[in-house]
């Protein structure tokens, strides 16, 4: 302690103590030369033994300061020496300065933005208050494990259950959208999105407008604790009142962009798959609840059997479709909810038809909420991982670049390394000085691409936010880097910094020492690290060419993947009947059977069928040119039969 | 470049400091001296290296063994006087025990009693 406190008055006194120390290295000098003079040396001879004597006047001022100091502060102030020296160079040559730093930038925002979308859609959590505390539910058999239920085995753990203070059901389903009023847009709405741009989502296929639907549970809202911004949610209204005024919530994104904002929006009647339903809220932008991206609308599960048209809907227990996700109750613990909840599945499971997989063994498994459906072995999904992998290697081809230029530029240093060793500074010493000062380009360069990241999603997040067309509702993409990010990106830059400076920086300091015994050092050596490193870019950029373009061809072949029908020749036309229609079903199949007729009957024509997919009530009418030669025939004659299977 | 001079023997590692205390035991002195009367004794055995004396000296100053301070020379120079504290004097002692300790061992080792030399 009383060591500490001198050696910390040593250092408040620290310029003086610094004279100090010189004058009592003269002292000794002169002492020295005292005796050589005694001795009987001319003046010359005895300054040139003292000096002799005294060794490295700086090394010796060094070892003694280093007396004063402890060993963690002298790293510091020497790397914090070396980084201000290191700043001062590569002001000088502020040119290569900014093409490393921008290179380096580059390899590590590709790094950072891949993070970051991982952590901002994989590691996403519920969108709800406290959302820590929100939970999902699975079952894990034999089979896989499953994140549906049925609505009778939902209303059995909600009303048993203890470890909750509330547990919610929910499932995404497609409706169509009719009695909406204004101009729907949609064709234009799919092409312009990215998706439709792409020629990833035809227009034709879109058959009339539909509109996402969430169908939740009623205390959907106020489980995961969000209230509408305008109107109410279900939770106001009794179940007789919803069931007499089937209501939905619309999403404040969907309200912007398909209703302009209408301030009128609440009471509004609009029809979901033909059944008319009233608005009654708005729920905040962007909010997703146990979902991926805002939805257009928000229904209650009593109204699910009027979408699908199925009385026993919600009565089938082996109608299994709702996910589940759970408030845990304070003080409850996941384990604790879980053993609570597997007697239930357990008789829960007799109930099941004993053929079906639902009558299999299961035990319950309880996880830290979030959109995405359990993993098989909750492992990161293996696209991720091999994203990951890209990106790593165009960081690696970014610090390789990095290192032949350093490589490169360290030699025109090699004066100033030779002058810094003959003046005893060790090699380690001189290695740790670039290194130090490569690791300060690789800092910059992250500090860079951190705001390059934030731009780059920002602009993906506004691409994505346009690259679903409106039925699908928005898909909110939070950017903002967060404290893990920056904790991410450092200590990337800092490594790439380190990889990017290591090589030339033992090389460099190697090949200065030779060159202080050989004036001309051929620094054969050298240059062919530099070669390897070059090679090393080009061999790691090939590689990812490939497995770039094997992804794009993967893509793409999933997407015209065959059907086994044959397409060519064949021309689509959708139609739908206006609602509220004065048609009956019967009346309405007469209307498209004589649609079917008046086509075939077209001159060019060669076949016609029509069909109606199950559960829409829309009819898809395939037609055949004449000009179309034998496969196609066929190929409306396989499609036909398939047609009148439906029908 | 190898001077004629007697033998000399490298200061063991961490004796350096037992060395400088006992010399201080005969009253205040400065880096020089001190360096100068080690190898006097010693018999020119022993050479002091500055690069190691000078950072010893702080290094026991820092420790509270050793106290320094700024007089004039016997030649009327200012010259950085070291005295020994009662700490240093303590540790002196203690560090003297442990050394002789030790030497006897070596001696007792590397001269087994009942060996003819």
């Amino acid at each position: 302690m009383r060591a500490f406190l001198r050696k910390l008055r040593w250092l408040t006194k620290r310029s003086r103590r610094e004279a100090e120390l010189q004058e009592e290295l003269a002292f000794h000098l002169e002492e020295e030369m005292e005796k050589g003079r005694a001795a009987g040396l001319t003046e010359a001879q005895a300054r040139a033994a003292a000096r002799r004597e005294l060794g490295n006047l700086g090394l010796v001022a060094e070892d003694t300061r280093s007396a004063w100091s402890w060993p963690l502060l002298m790293l510091a102030e020497s790397i914090f020496a070396d980084a201000r020296y290191g700043a001062r160079m590569l002001i000088r040559n502020a040119k290569v300065t900014v093409f490393t730093i921008l290179a380096l930038a580059l390899g590590i925002g590709v790094n950072a933005s891949v993070f970051t979308a991982y952590h901002a859609l994989w590691l996403l959590p519920l969108d709800a208050r406290d959302a820590h505390e929100m939970v999902n539910i699975a079952l894990v058999r034999d089979s896989g494990p499953t994140n549906d239920f049925s609505y009778p085995d939902y209303e059995a753990y909600r009303d048993s259950l203890h470890s909750f203070s509330g547990l919610v059901a929910s499932q995404a389903m497609t409706a169509r959208l009719s009695n909406a009023g204004g101009p729907p847009g949609l064709e234009a709405s799919i092409e312009g999105s990215g998706l439709g741009r792409l020629g990833l989502i035809s227009p034709r296929i879109a058959g009339g407008e539909r509109a996402q639907v969430n169908v939740v549970s009623e205390n959907y809202f106020e489980v995961l604790g969000v209230t509408p911004i305008r109107g109410r949610s279900f939770e106001s209204l009794s179940p007789a009142e919803l069931q007499n005024q089937p209501s939905v919530l619309i999403s404040e994104n969907y309200w912007q962009r398909r209703f302009d904002g209408d301030p009128e929006i609440i009471g509004k009647i609009i029809r979901l798959n033909d059944v008319a339903v009233t608005i009654i809220g708005v729920t905040p932008r962007d909010f997703q609840g146990t979902g991926f991206g805002a939805p257009p609308f928000w229904a209650p599960i009593s109204i699910d059997p009027l979408l699908n048209r199925d009385d026993q809907w919600l009565n089938q227990r082996e109608n299994q479709r709702y996910r589940l996700h759970g408030r845990l109750a304070p003080g409850v613990s996941m384990a604790q909810a879980q053993a609570e909840m597997n007697p239930i599945a357990n008789q829960l499971r007799a109930l099941h038809d004993p053929e079906s997989s639902s009558a299999e063994p299961a035990a319950v498994l309880v996880y830290p909420g979030s959109p995405m459906t359990v993993q098989p072995n909750g492992q990161i999904d293996p696209l991720i991982s091999w994203i990951m992998f890209a990106a790593a290697l165009v960081l690696a081809v970014a610090c390789a670049n990095v290192g032949s230029l350093q490589l490169a530029r360290a030699r025109s240093r090699q004066h100033e390394l030779s002058t810094r060793l003959s003046l005893g500074v060790s090699r380690p010493r001189v290695v740790r000085q670039l290194l130090t000062e490569s690791v300060l380009v690789g800092l910059l360069a992250g500090v860079s691409a951190l705001f390059l990241t934030w731009a780059f999603l920002q602009e993906l997040s506004r691409q994505l936010f346009g690259a679903f067309p409106l039925e699908m509702g928005s898909l909110a993409f939070d950017a903002t880097p967060d404290f893990e990010i920056v904790i991410y990106v450092l200590a990337v830059s800092l490594a790439a910094g380190i990889l990017a400076g290591l090589i030339p920086a033992m090389e460099s300091s190697r090949s200065a020492l030779a060159a202080i015994v050989r004036s001309n050092a051929s620094s054969r050596r050298s240059r062919r690290l530099q070669d390897i490193l070059v090679a090393a870019q080009v061999s790691l950029s090939l590689v990812l060419l490939i497995v770039a373009g094997m992804f794009i061809r993967t893509a793409f072949n999933e997407i015209t993947l065959p059907t086994g029908y044959d397409i060519e020749n064949v021309i689509s036309l959708d139609f739908q009947f206006p609602e509220p229609s004065d048609l009956d079903d019967d009346g309405k199949l007469v209307v498209a059977q004589e649609l079917r007729t008046r086509l075939a009957a077209l001159p060019g024509v060669s076949a016609v069928t029509s069909s109606q997919p199950p559960g829409e009530r829309r009819f898809v009418t395939a037609g055949t040119p004449a000009g179309g030669r034998g496969p196609a025939r066929t190929g409306a004659r396989r499609l036909c039969l398939r047609a009148r299977e439906l029908l | 470049m190898k001077k004629q001079a007697p033998p000399r023997v490298e200061v063991l590692q961490g004796t350096l400091d037992l060395l400088i205390l006992r010399t201080l035991l005969f009253g205040p002195s400065h880096g020089h001296a001190i360096a100068k009367h080690i190898q006097g004794v010693s018999e020119e055995l022993l050479q002091i290296e500055t690069g190691s004396l000078y950072p010893a000296l702080h290094r026991l100053e820092a420790q509270g063994w050793i106290d320094a301070s700024w007089e004039k020379s016997e030649k009327g120079k200012r010259a950085k006087y070291y005295r020994l504290t009662t700490s240093g004097r303590k540790h002196l002692a203690a560090e003297r025990t442990k050394w002789e300790t030790f030497s006897r061992a070596m001696t007792l080792v590397l001269k087994p009693s009942g060996e003819e030399l």
